[in-house]
């Protein structure tokens, strides 16, 4: 059913220490997942403000997927936990407001999982292939 | 916690407020005061910070207005020492909102002696002052109808929407220091006073207040049965509401007028912010930026980031909510931003089973977590 041209603009916010890194290692060991995601780099996903997630929901990107570190690792000690709550948060609020709280997926990926960074994009990629373009990217009124 | 009923020895209500006030002030407890004052005009009471106690005069702690809401006052005065106790005089929503700024470090709660009056409901200002000008007195008035039960708006005027679906007309002594109770209080004849019991053996080691114990047994069962109407009228604005918002075309629909003056935020006691990030140079864009965005688009909406402003206040202050409504005061526009942060913050506090205002002593869920916790609220599932 779905449009075959449709790829999905996934925007990822990653960690340093974590997925940026497992997502290097999804690279250099040649595993494949779609090439629609672009990935802005973050010390930590405790330092996400959602200002950001917003900015690209509401520009138009069909997801945005927040990587850190599995709970216990983070470098920062527990930003990745305080991020879990900043999502919960963002995603209650949307859900209230009737947008698409599947447009925002928090995962942990360690610097050792490139197999499942990959695995993790195109898993969302198919998600977001289901849901289709986010109706956003044709307001003009925002 | 210790009570007492004083039987009004002077001419009134006020003249027996204002003596308390007085000793207070000249008691080592407080060296200020801040308290709801007529202003010259006549018309509007406005919170003045008093050193003097013959500038008590004209002083109403009821007055049923709230042209800025007096937490935001009393940041400015506390966010560091003060150096001297002050002793505010605030309504229920305003003494919540110190409770949530004391928890960003924004007030210091050791530099104050919190005194919370029950809240019978306010007017807007301009309503509140055509009201005086009309020859009303709308404090009088309300507090004598405050004994009987719920008190009704002037027949020509209504309360702020905030106030119709406030669950808070009255606090215990749980997170202020003294409670001056008016519901169901005989405020001709009375002055009904409760405090915390390190507050009241403060009192009355220095004579400011003698605490009798007697109770007002027809206050607490107003005030619940108060709470609960309310609480009936705030589940039905906010359903009614939330089916209005729950959609793209319903959010565009609520923000069409908005004037993107910021006086929402500006005049919110929560936003505490020095600097808003929509105010720094984060939003500072280029000439190039927006025509960008206008050509990915094909067209956007100028000033740009209507939607998202919102939509970030929401995120980064609506646990907070205390539901003041100043921000529906403060809308040139009549956008019930009200509404929109209680419907939405109360689907996020039930979440975090977070109540703000309840007590110092549970943290902003912001600044903390559990372990294991909002796996699929964050969208987690599905590994
Ligand atoms: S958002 Fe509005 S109702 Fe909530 S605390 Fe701020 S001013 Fe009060
Ligand atoms: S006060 Fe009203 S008009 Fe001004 S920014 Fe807020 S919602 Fe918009
Ligand atoms: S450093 Fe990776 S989540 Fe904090």
């Amino acid at each position: 059913m779905s449009d075959s041209k449709f790829e999905p603009r996934i925007v990822g916010f990653l960690c340093h220490w974590c997925t940026y890194t497992g997502a290097d290692l999804a690279g250099t060991t040649r595993q494949q997942y779609p090439a629609g995601i672009r990935i802005i780099h973050l010390m930590c996903s405790g330092a996400i403000d959602v200002v950001y997630v917003l900015k690209s929901l509401l520009d138009g990107a069909d997801g945005v997927l927040i990587g850190g570190c599995h709970p216990g690792d983070c470098h920062y000690q527990t930003g990745n936990l305080k991020a879990r709550r900043r999502i919960a948060l963002l995603r209650s609020v949307m859900e209230t407001l009737g947008l698409d709280q599947e447009r925002v997926w928090l995962r942990w990926i360690s610097a050792s999982e490139g197999r499942l960074f990959a695995q993790t994009v195109r898993e969302y990629d198919g998600a977001l292939q289901s849901r289709g373009q986010n109706p956003l990217a044709d307001e003009w009124d925002l | 916690m210790k009570t007492t009923v004083v039987d009004l020895s002077a001419d009134n209500f006020n003249s027996e407020v204002e003596a308390f006030l007085t000793r207070l002030l000249a008691s080592d407890l407080v060296g200020s005061l801040l308290v709801p004052k007529r202003t010259t005009g006549g018309d509007n009471y406005v919170h003045a910070l008093i050193k003097n106690p013959a500038l008590l005069a004209d002083t109403d702690i009821g007055a049923p207005v709230m042209p800025v809401q007096a937490a935001r006052i009393i940041s400015n005065l506390t966010f560091r020492d003060p150096g001297e106790k002050i002793g505010v005089v605030v309504r229920p929503c305003e003494a919540r909102a110190l409770v949530e700024l004391a928890k960003f470090k924004q007030i210091t709660r050791e530099s104050l002696v919190i005194i919370a009056v029950d809240c019978l409901g306010t007017y807007e200002p301009k309503v509140f002052s055509g009201l005086v000008k009309a020859g009303r007195n709308p404090a009088l008035d309300l507090r004598k109808q405050a004994q009987a039960g719920a008190c009704r708006a002037d027949a020509e005027a209504s309360f702020r929407a905030a106030c119709e679906i406030c669950e808070y007309p009255a606090l215990d002594t749980s997170v202020v220091d003294i409670v001056v109770g008016i519901w169901g209080v005989d405020t001709e004849k009375q002055l009904y006073i409760e405090a915390s019991d390190v507050m009241a053996e403060a009192l009355s080691s220095r004579s400011v207040l003698t605490f009798n114990e007697q109770k007002n047994p027809r206050r607490q069962e107003l005030v619940a049965t108060i709470k609960g109407e309310r609480i009936k009228a705030r589940d039905q604005v906010l359903g009614d509401f939330r089916s209005r918002v729950n959609s793209i075309k319903g959010i565009q629909e609520l923000l069409s007028t908005c004037l993107r003056c910021h006086n929402c935020m500006i005049n919110c006691p929560i936003c505490y912010c020095r600097e808003c990030v929509f105010r720094s140079p984060t939003f500072e864009h280029t000439p190039d930026q927006y025509l960008g965005w206008a050509k990915d688009k094909g067209a956007i909406r100028m000033p740009a980031n209507t939607v998202m402003f919102h939509l970030t206040r929401l995120n980064h202050m609506v646990i907070s909510c205390i539901g003041c409504g100043m921000c529906d005061t403060a809308c040139p526009s009549d956008i019930p931003v009200m509404s929109l942060f209680r419907t939405v913050g109360d689907k996020a506090q039930k979440m975090m089973a977070y109540e703000p205002g309840r007590s110092y002593d549970e943290p902003a869920p912001a600044t903390t977590f559990r372990d294991s916790e909002l796996v699929t609220e964050a969208g987690m599932s599905g590994h």
